[in-house]
């Protein structure tokens, strides 16, 4: 008896056509939305109709074939339909509620290092360098250049390569479903090795069901590194306000209060339970927060899972103490890309978010 | 069948889920907003008020009453980033190599705003107890840092030693004190403690000082954590219910302390009795730098009158009432308590809390009057120009024009404990004038007349 194998052929042809289409923007366009054309990013000759286009840099050719620099690509509004997370704005953002709910996203803005206020974010290229640090990020060691986006003395991307387009080559179109660290496309936010959860929003208007998650650790010395924290990252410039003997803690046992700094990649699931710390957020809890010790969008804590993003915090290494708790990586309109106007505070601003977890301090 | 209203409560919970985010949203927000308007006890303290706060000269950037101006959270300031302190505080906060005033400004991270070189804007002015509270003053101090340094005018001076205070408080192993702790904390709350020197009627209201025990008062637990006399229930009116009488403002005769109001009950004044006695008590051993030597332990609470074996033997002018007779001046005398007999007294009555020209930290100006005498001298009877404010001596019995002696109360009034022969038992060898005792040989915290060589009463007689 001779079978007939036509229709499980076509099953089998359906069958993958249809995980082609499902697999097909995930594995090749990972931080590119779904259905955007290459011409998007790319021009192969950095001329169109003899000349450039109006979106396009006027600095070109750039590397990689692409038709802007970083900050060219990532200037403009969000309005929460941008498939581009824009990181500069060219008229004032709205930093509504610590930033929380204007139009800015989870590192800020740097409009206002663009328009001369060097304290208020990252003095990146091409904005001038901070003329009272120069290169030398507080609490760390000079850089040999100029802060850039990416690259040698960059934050993103891979700092073994010299030049921006080289430290994030291909990280765009990498496969970015599990953020592991170990490449740059497969690290948080391009920030190679570091871990968390990424929003797919970048926090544009978060609430506490949808926010980044920041990977955090909950340390036993102040000598302790995991090179995974979001904390770390930023410690790799700012070492000694992240750790070193002597730097952090003056407790007995090395780690614990009282600080000689303030503590970051330290859980306060570690603290009394009856402490302060345990009311976290305090005053701020995130939009839509529900039952106890909500996430804070404005004093954000991180946490060793990062898997998901918390919507409550339950003290299990979950409390975490991060850089990110106070300042965002771009910019604010305040004082070392501080959240909120914390020199401000009290005279200026009732909005503080250290009370988020000194609650009884406010 | 399963599967199908599986999927229906999914849809369900999910139309659920859309209706109550927005709500949820809004209400969040508005509850957010509403939190903003609410001042907590920082902002309400001395430290922390946006109007008189902290502000240091140096940091124009910071408001006033923000943390920067003592926490520097990463040792870093305007480009310079220094050597980190403990606390994450701008300075050292405490040098436990200074074991003895005189302190420099330098020792203490608060001298470094409460002294005269002070790093506030416009300085900080702080009078000491009696004049702040009682009405005057003869120490001429106007910074802490100076009252803790008045050996460096007076050579009877005393002080609370901070080290002591600190060694102490070690000791003690109370949760809050850290090995890189500051002495003033043992007492004071940094970021509650409020500004009770501008409100010198209500010191309770606007009471700097926070227990450094815990302490249960009816359901609420009272510590480092809180404040100390804020409650209704922690005033000296509380302490020993009508018995306390408030002593007279300076140069009055119809107001009282603290703040030369008609309030006499101490229902204004913090619960001074509570609060000292949460080191100085029947238990703790303080040792004294200054003195070489423990301290007189204090039984504040205890009744019993004189019959109680147990030393230290509990003080009359704390709840162990006197049993006989008292001869007090006004407003004692005729106080409208309505009693004439059995008061209490708030350490602070006598004694100043940081330091004073006198040896006790006994103060310059008590109950309406100043003390103008030295308290120190070759006879040893000279405290009684101290306790003559309130006690009468020969003179207020209109029986000599000479003030401080104290004839009548011990020999001829009638209670008085001792009879009038065999003098030089106890007075030693002299003329017809015998010499007076020292009165520190029975007057003190905590003792009876054990000194006496010969007829001894048994009588507590502090």
């Amino acid at each position: 008896m001779k079978e007939n194998v036509t229709p499980k052929i076509t099953i089998y042809f359906i069958l993958l056509t249809n995980l082609i289409f499902i697999l097909y923007p995930v594995i090749s366009l990972a931080k590119i939305k779904k259905g955007l054309p290459c011409s998007a990013c790319h021009t192969m000759h950095y001329s169109q109709h003899g000349g450039i286009l109006t979106h396009w840099g006027g600095s070109g050719p750039y590397k990689a074939l692409v038709i802007n620099d970083c900050l060219g690509c990532h200037t403009g509004n969000n309005d929460g339909t941008n498939y581009i997370p824009y990181v500069l704005s060219t008229s004032p953002p709205d930093y509504s509620n610590a930033g929380v709910s204007g139009n800015t996203l989870a590192g800020g803005n740097f409009y206002w290092v663009s328009q001369g206020q060097e304290d208020r974010g990252h003095n990146v290229k091409p904005f001038p360098p901070d003329s009272v640090y120069g290169y030398t990020p507080p609490g760390g060691s000079p850089l040999s250049s100029q802060l850039s986006c990416a690259g040698l003395n960059g934050c993103h991307g891979d700092r073994s390569k010299q030049g921006d387009f080289e430290a994030i080559l291909g990280a765009h179109h990498a496969n970015d479903d599990v953020i592991d660290g170990n490449t740059v496309g497969t690290s948080y936010r391009f920030l190679l090795g570091i871990k968390g959860y990424e929003d797919p929003k970048w926090e544009y208007k978060p609430n506490v069901f949808s926010h980044n998650q920041y990977k955090g650790a909950d340390r036993i010395s102040e000598t302790e590194v995991d090179k995974s924290t979001i904390s770390y990252f930023c410690a790799q410039c700012h070492g000694n306000f992240h750790s070193g003997s002597s730097q952090i803690s003056a407790d007995i046992g090395g780690w614990g209060s009282p600080w000689l700094r303030h503590p970051t990649d330290y859980d306060m699931g570690n603290t009394l339970s009856d402490s302060e710390y345990r009311n976290y957020p305090g005053d701020y809890p995130g939009a839509g927060a529900t039952g106890s010790n909500p996430y804070s969008l404005i004093a954000p804590v991180g946490s060793e899972d990062v898997s998901s993003p918390k919507s409550n915090i339950l003290f299990q290494k979950d409390a975490i103490i991060t850089c990110i708790s106070c300042h965002r990586a771009h910019g604010t309109p305040y004082k070392h890309n501080l959240r909120w106007d914390y020199y401000g505070w009290p005279e200026t601003t009732s909005i503080n978010g250290c009370n988020a977890c000194h609650t009884a301090k406010n | 069948m399963a599967g199908q209203k599986l999927h229906q409560s999914m849809v369900v919970m999910r139309a659920i889920r859309l209706k109550i985010k927005p709500i949820l949203l809004v209400l969040s927000s508005v509850l957010w907003g509403i939190s903003l308007c609410w001042a907590g006890d920082y902002l309400d303290s001395a430290h922390g008020n946006n109007v008189y706060g902290v502000k240091q000269i140096n940091l124009s950037s910071y408001a006033r009453g923000n943390c920067g101006h003592c926490h520097w959270q990463h040792a870093s300031v305007d480009g310079n980033v220094g050597s980190p302190f403990p606390f994450a505080l701008f300075a050292l906060n405490f040098n436990i190599s200074a074991s003895q005033a005189p302190y420099e400004v330098s020792d203490n991270m608060c001298f470094l705003c409460h002294s005269n070189s002070s790093v506030q804007v416009n300085g900080i002015q702080n009078f000491d107890y009696s004049k702040t509270f009682g009405g005057t003053s003869n120490s001429n101090i106007s910074s802490i840092l100076e009252s803790f340094n008045l050996k460096n005018l007076y050579p009877s001076a005393s002080y609370h030693n901070l080290k002591d205070i600190y060694d102490f408080a070690i000791k003690k192993g109370w949760p809050f004190f850290k090995e890189k702790s500051n002495p003033c904390v043992a007492c004071h709350n940094p970021h509650l403690a409020k500004r009770i020197k501008s409100y010198p009627s209500s010191p309770a209201s606007y009471t700097a000082v926070s227990l450094p025990i815990e302490k249960v008062i009816s359901t609420r637990k009272e510590s480092h954590y809180t404040l100390w006399g804020d409650n209704l229930d922690e005033r000296m009116s509380n302490f020993y219910s009508g018995r306390y009488q408030a002593p007279y403002s300076y140069g009055s005769t119809n107001t009282y302390e603290p703040g030369g109001t008609t309030i006499y009950d101490g229902s204004n004044l913090p619960d001074y009795a509570t609060f000292c006695i949460s080191c100085h008590n029947q238990y703790d051993e303080i040792y004294s730098t200054e003195l070489g030597r423990n301290l007189r332990k204090i039984d504040w609470v205890s009744e019993g009158g004189d019959n109680v074996a147990t030393i230290p033997y509990p003080d009359k002018h704390g709840r162990n009432s006197a049993t006989n007779s008292v001869h007090l001046k006004d407003p004692y005398a005729s106080s409208p308590l309505g009693i004439s007999i059995g008061f209490v007294t708030s350490c602070t009555d006598c004694h100043e809390p940081h330091g004073s020209p006198n040896p006790y930290l006994l103060r310059t100006e008590v109950n309406g009057i100043l003390i103008t005498q030295s308290l120190v001298g070759n006879i040893g009877n000279e405290l009684g120009y101290f306790c003559r404010a309130c006690h009468k001596d020969d003179a207020a019995f209109g029986r000599t024009n000479e003030i401080n002696t104290w004839e009548y109360i011990h020999h001829d009034s009638p209670d008085a404990p001792y009879p009038k022969n065999r003098c030089s038992h106890c007075h030693g060898p002299g003329g017809p004038r015998k010499p007076p005792i020292p009165c520190l040989n029975c007057h003190k915290h905590g003792s009876k007349d054990d000194w006496a060589p010969i007829y001894k009463t048994g009588r507590v007689c502090f």
